[in-house]
């Protein structure tokens, strides 16, 4: 167990053999090293755990798909760490093309993070990769393959880290809610399918019949309204690129239709760690009938707060604790952002139970606040920052400020952005030194996305030092919400919340026509990923590399 | 023929390099998109068969555009053109593109073709195209068309072209001036986004022959109508 965060020198060599491939790795072995070879961990107690990447069949009410899985099943096992421990997990690929694990959200050396062409070179078919990497954190994460398409196939699973010492939230249970899209369609042929027609899966388009019954009701203002539309060739209805046109929506692997259930006995309080692990789906969730305490936001914990909805975006992930009562059943509905589908569970004291479901709420559309360069959201103001944002183009109506009132209103209290508050004070609260900005950017007719108007093939890296205080600007500067994820490191996004107690987040969502301000601080050097958690947008070029120069390295080349 | 085998050929070269790349920046591969209408209408009595294909196949930015049309009347084939575009993006929803059109009905002819091509402003497809024809004669043509749905499946697609010869064709044996004018409404119930059945209107007028100053219909009436398919790979 002696230095195992060090590799050995053949890993090593593969390692640089794939910079000279062209990773453009941009360190120097020496930084490398210093980067990979962490202190001796010594006898620190180990979690080992054997993983295997098996094609298997895989059956969702009468479609049925050989998809690749973790460990054989949809979503892959369980991951259960321990904060303070050492995770040794081996990872055996018998699938015939390349895989990888990335552990989402997880703080770790670079060459532990699983990301083909940034961390190393994947696990080619038939060899098993052994990651090791001492566990640094705790809370409800994710894992999932971070090759082609095969995080939409099947490969994604839950992953937990109990607290080293004692847990801020008191439950009795806890069950793990894994939400994704699952469709028997071949992902790259889907995305032919959007690169021939953006709107492939589009199927609530504006129609002529209600372009005349808006013009019987209000001529003037549905002619400006088609004309600003039409001019900036984009489409207000456009809320999801892949919609239940082809996807099921499942719930811990489980359909609507076959309804996945999880016991409670009265008077428990049950913790519900919901990951979204859907290749291209938001998710409003609710369970009619309960309160949810959000305790956690993507695994960091947060001042509980009480909410009736919440939206997930793509890769991201809430910790809930609710309290069912006896004698009901109660339905846990995560209806998709563009209603076109939802999936749903139950929660009951006995198995068979079925619970009422919601009719799903009315779908958005877009308005001209949504619209890039329509109206100055320039950011840094309070009352657009995302939750809030997320209303304006609902149509339904949700009036925050009558809750807290009275538990009797029959509005619905929403999540918000500015409802997070981290229940521990962040270490860095320095200002920022150093400003990145990245423009959101993408044509959805040619169906490509980009960074800075840049795919990742085309881009420079964005060259960082760690322990430098950046302050990371996302500006949306297209139609749709882009759910931003940065490998290595917490975004503390800045909420309103004071700076000390902004939340953390691995993933952070980013409304058409905003800007989202965050900041951060790198620990650990190496090239490290930032894309948008959408799979199509990431795969056509929403991606951008961080170069992180250990500290080091930055004082020798101011002293030359 | 050789743009069909040159584009099979990238093609599969595509599959193979998709097949081995492993690392995040694989961001610009090689898609392709076909679409195949045909339909049949009478005219005069007989029956008119007419084709309409296009396609690309390519990145993002740079693609080989490929198209073909033409009719065929009583197991005559009346009119047929091929062509193959490379075009480039280069700016957002527009590409520049320059290539090859060949005639083979009724007159057989090469062009050198260039122009623009994309989505305009309103959801216009849009289409200006310059040729030069082997003989060194100039002429235009402007095509657009755009959607309109009446409900999610049942689509109208209204249409038009344009042709126009800037200088004298003694080969076509056309004056310069317009030499077709084409409008269309072509309504298609797409059963799936890939297989649509539809009924075709279309109002064609074409200049016949030289010294003719004025564009006249090709047959009795100016109005054809026909049932078709449409076809997506």
């Amino acid at each position: 167990m002696k230095n195992h965060h060090s590799l050995p020198r053949r890993d090593f060599v593969r390692i640089a053999s794939g910079v000279s491939l062209g990773a453009g790795l941009g360190l120097r072995p020496a930084e490398l090293f210093a980067s990979i070879a962490g202190p001796d961990s010594g006898d620190r107690p180990a979690t080992e755990v054997h993983l295997s990447i098996d094609r298997r069949g895989f059956t969702v009410d009468d479609r049925h798909t050989d998809a690749p899985t973790i460990g054989g099943s949809i979503p892959g096992p369980l991951l259960r760490l321990r904060e303070g421990q050492d995770a040794i997990i081996h990872v055996t690929n018998n699938l015939d093309e390349v895989s990888s694990i990335h552990w989402h959200g997880l703080l770790l050396p670079f060459d532990q993070d699983g990301v083909p062409g940034f961390s190393f070179e994947g696990i080619p078919p038939g060899e098993t990769f052994t990651y090791r990497f001492p566990v640094r954190q705790a809370g409800s994460y994710w894992y999932h393959s971070h090759s082609g398409t095969q995080e939409q196939e099947g490969m994604y699973a839950p992953l937990i880290i109990d607290p080293a010492g004692e847990d801020p939230v008191r439950y009795d249970r806890d069950y793990s809610i894994v939400l994704s899209d699952w469709t028997d369609e071949d992902p790259m042929g889907m995305l032919r399918n959007l690169k021939g027609n953006g709107a492939y899966y589009n199927y609530a388009k504006r129609t002529l019949p209600q372009f005349i019954g808006g013009l019987l009701d209000n001529a003037g203002e549905t002619i400006r309204d088609r004309t600003m539309w039409g001019e900036m060739r984009m489409d207000p209805t456009d809320i999801a690129d892949v919609t239940g046109a082809t996807y099921t929506y499942l719930l811990n692997g489980t359909s609507p239709a076959a309804n996945w259930t999880g016991l409670f006995t009265p008077g428990e309080r049950v913790r519900l760690r919901f990951v979204n692990a859907a290749a291209m789906s938001f998710f409003d969730v609710k369970i009619p009938g309960l309160r949810m305490t959000v305790v956690q936001a993507d695994g960091q914990d947060v001042e509980p707060v009480r909410v009736d909805e919440f939206r997930i975006g793509v890769a991201e992930t809430y910790d809930v604790v609710v309290e069912p009562v006896a004698g009901e059943v109660y339905t846990i509905f995560a209806q998709s952002m563009d209603r076109s589908g939802f999936a749903r569970g139950t929660l009951a004291e006995t198995e068979g139970a079925e619970g009422e479901i919601p009719a799903m709420d009315p779908r958005p559309v877009r308005t001209m606040a949504d619209m890039p360069g329509m109206e100055d959201h320039s950011g840094h103001d309070m009352a657009d920052m995302p939750g809030d944002h997320d209303m304006a183009g609902m149509e339904m109506e949700m009036d925050h400020a009558a809750m807290g009132h009275s538990e009797d209103t029959m509005s619905l209290r929403r999540l918000r952005y500015e409802d997070l508050q981290a229940l521990e004070p962040n270490r860095d609260v320095r200002e920022p030194t150093r400003d990145v900005e990245i423009q959101l950017t993408g044509d959805m007719e040619r169906y490509f996305w980009t960074l800075n108007g840049k795919k990742l093939s085309e881009s420079d890296p964005i060259s960082l030092t760690v322990g430098e205080r950046v302050r990371l600007l996302m500006t949306n500067g297209t139609m749709m919400e882009h759910p931003m994820h940065l490998h290595g490191v917490f975004m503390e996004l800045q909420n309103g919340a004071h700076p000390a107690f902004a939340p953390r987040k691995h993933t952070v969502i980013v409304p058409p026509n905003q800007t989202v301000e965050a900041h951060l601080t790198y620990e650990d050097p190496g090239p490290w990923a930032f894309h948008c958690h959408l799979l199509f947008h990431m795969m056509t070029g929403m991606f951008a590399r961080f170069e992180v120069a250990p500290a080091i390295a930055a004082d020798e080349s101011t002293q030359p | 023929m050789m743009s069909i085998r040159a584009a099979a050929a990238l093609a599969l070269a595509s599959t193979i390099l998709a097949g081995s790349a492993q690392g995040q920046e694989m961001d610009n591969m090689v898609f392709h998109f076909s679409q195949l209408e045909v339909d049949a209408s009478r005219v005069e009595g007989s029956g008119l068969n007419r084709w309409d294909g296009s396609g690309w196949i390519g990145t993002d930015f740079d693609r080989l555009w490929w198209s073909t049309e033409g009719e065929q009347a009583g197991g005559t084939v009346g009119g047929a053109e091929v062509m193959a575009l490379y075009g480039h993006y280069f700016r957002r929803f527009w590409d520049v593109v320059v290539g090859y059109r060949q005639d083979i009905e009724p007159t057989a002819q090469g062009y050198l073709a260039f122009g623009v091509a994309g989505l305009a402003p309103y959801w216009f497809e849009f289409g200006a195209l310059g040729f030069i024809s082997q003989e060194g004669k100039p002429s235009v043509r402007i095509e657009a068309d755009t959607d309109l749905l009446l409900t999610q499946r049942l689509i109208l697609t209204l249409g038009g072209e344009l042709d126009w010869l800037l200088t004298d064709d003694d080969r076509l044996g056309l004056d310069s001036g317009i030499a077709e004018v084409e409008f269309g409404i072509r309504t298609r119930y797409e059963i799936r986004r890939k297989f649509a059945p539809y009924l075709d209107l279309l109002w064609v007028r074409e200049k016949e022959s030289p010294g003719s100053p004025d564009l006249n219909p090709v047959a009795e009436s100016d109005l054809r109508v026909g049932i078709g398919l449409r076809l997506v790979y």
